[in-house]
């Protein structure tokens, strides 16, 4: 039994270093993004981030990616002059991360509506704390909110469901480490959750219930996998 | 929040207690119940714990469900970045502490702004530490330089050609001040600033004025027209600043300092 080759978690590394991956947006708007990116005084920060949220409910793709380009955005609006500002502080920043703890408010509703949302809001916001940090230390604002939707997908509502376990699973690996180390002892419990979840309940699929074991494993080998580990749950992915 | 998380909030201990003898959050501090018999010491006990959205001055802020994330972050961001001010700050110090060891420290001088004394001050470890005041000095920083004149000032004038006295210079926010010295200082800095406002009549002007500023004194404009200060275009900004004095509305939005003023 193996995890699907498809599955590829940490980072993604491409070979064009600029592919923020923004091929599913209207041309209209890559061209607002492209411009975004150029030169951000010019460009309506509040719409950029706006269109930005929007796309990473809708696009699972994007939700995983696009930490990168508001990184990105983020550090260019910091250099523009001060006649270009559109006030103290960073205005892209400060959009997104409002217009996120909409979302975030919204979340219940939003799972109830479409479990494919619900986990594009997950990546998005699991992506955000991982890219946009405060003088490379994470968010510390961010914190309770991205536990919070860990805990959610460790319900035993959620878990029966492949979907929100796979989001789940991907998350931790990118960044159940750093989360780790900004409150362990909610990691800890977050821990004792999957636990039940892979002995006690029986509504699970067996991809389910692999995707637990491995996560499992991974945490207790200290974030990563053994050789032995990574050959038994990744054999059959082409190198 | 779900029910598993043992980080939710504490509920107020007790709520279906009798009101007048009741623990509710606001008695937790008071020796007697409204009824006026004294509170037994296990009630205070049990009482002791505060829900967690309960702040102080001296906590860390406010939840993340009272304000919003990007003012959250933005706070965070202010405290980081004047932590590690401060750390490079002090290695600055340090540097330099060695050779001032053995100068005569001037005694009974309260003029800070004699630049030997504080370095001698600063050489002695008295710096400030205060987060919430470095803070609060770095926002007023900000604002200033925030503006079209702090940024045609540093293109026009390299830090080397500044000249002490002529040219405007940052107060330093790591130096020991009281409150009103501090807040004099900064008020004299953004005056002189001034002198490197964009021409009368530009629009960019206009824009400066940001409505979400809040200063924290009252802007003299009459003791802007100071006669020692020189500057490149001395006569335009001289003019500028009288009809500045003029104008009906002020350029920014003030408010007038609190009883901290004294």
């Amino acid at each position: 039994m193996c995890i699907a080759s498809g599955t590829c978690y940490g980072r993604m590394e491409n070979s064009s270093k600029e592919d923020y991956k923004i091929q599913s947006f209207d041309l209209e708007t890559q061209k607002l993004l492209k411009t975004a990116l150029k030169d951000p005084g010019s460009v309506d920060l509040e719409k950029v981030s706006s269109v930005i949220v929007d796309q990473s409910l809708k696009d699972q793709i994007f939700s995983r990616e696009a930490g990168r380009i508001c990184h990105t955005i983020v550090q260019l609006t910091r250099s523009i002059q001060a006649e270009a500002k559109q006030s103290n502080g960073n205005v892209f920043r400060r959009n997104l991360l409002n217009r996120l703890q909409l979302e975030f408010k919204a979340r219940e509703e939003t799972r109830k509506r479409s479990t494919q949302e619900w986990v594009c809001l997950v990546s998005f916001i699991c992506n955000i704390f991982d890219y946009l940090k405060v003088n490379n230390m994470p968010m510390v604002a961010l914190v309770p909110p991205v536990y919070d939707c860990l805990f959610r997908l460790a319900q035993s509502d959620s878990l029966k469901n492949e979907e929100e376990v796979d989001c789940l699973v991907l998350q931790l690996h990118r960044i159940g480490d750093q989360l780790e180390k900004m409150n362990t002892p909610l990691m800890d419990e977050l821990f004792n959750l999957l636990r039940d979840g892979f002995l006690l309940q029986e509504d699970l699929s067996s991809m389910g219930r692999l995707l637990l074991l491995e996560i499992l494993e991974f945490r207790a080998g200290g974030w990563t996998l053994s050789d032995t580990a990574q050959k038994y749950y990744y054999s059959e992915v082409t190198d | 929040m779900s029910e598993q998380q043992s980080y939710s909030y504490e509920n107020d201990c007790k709520s279906d207690e009798n009101r007048n003898k009741g623990a509710s959050r606001w008695s937790q501090c008071r020796k007697r119940g409204a009824d006026g018999s004294l509170r037994k010491a296990e009630e205070d006990q049990r009482c002791s714990r505060r829900p967690e959205s309960f702040t102080t001055p001296e906590s860390d802020g406010p939840v993340s469900r009272v304000k919003n994330w990007g003012d959250a972050v933005e706070a965070e961001e202010m405290r980081s970045d004047v932590r590690r001010d401060m750390h490079r700050y002090r290695r600055r110090i340090l540097a330099v502490d060695v050779p001032q060891r053995d100068r005569k420290l001037s005694s009974g001088s309260s003029d800070s702004r004699d630049s030997q004394n504080s370095k001698d001050s600063t050489a002695k470890g008295d710096i400030e530490t205060d987060e919430a005041v470095l803070v609060r000095r770095q926002k007023q920083i900000n604002y200033g330089k925030n503006t079209l004149a702090y940024d045609r000032y540093i293109k026009e004038v390299p830090k080397l050609m500044r000249e002490q006295g002529v040219h405007p210079k940052t107060p330093n926010k790591f130096k020991k001040y009281s409150r009103r010295s501090w807040d004099q200082q900064i008020k004299l800095w953004r005056v002189k600033l001034h002198a490197w406002d964009p021409p009368a009549g530009d629009l960019q002007q206009i824009e400066e004025i940001d409505l979400g500023e809040i200063m924290d004194f009252e802007l003299d404009v009459e003791c802007s027209a100071d006669p020692e200060s020189q500057c490149p275009s001395a006569n335009a900004a001289a003019l500028s600043l009288a009809e500045d004095s003029f104008r009906g509305t002020p350029k920014k939005m003030m408010k007038m300092e609190d009883a901290e003023m004294s």
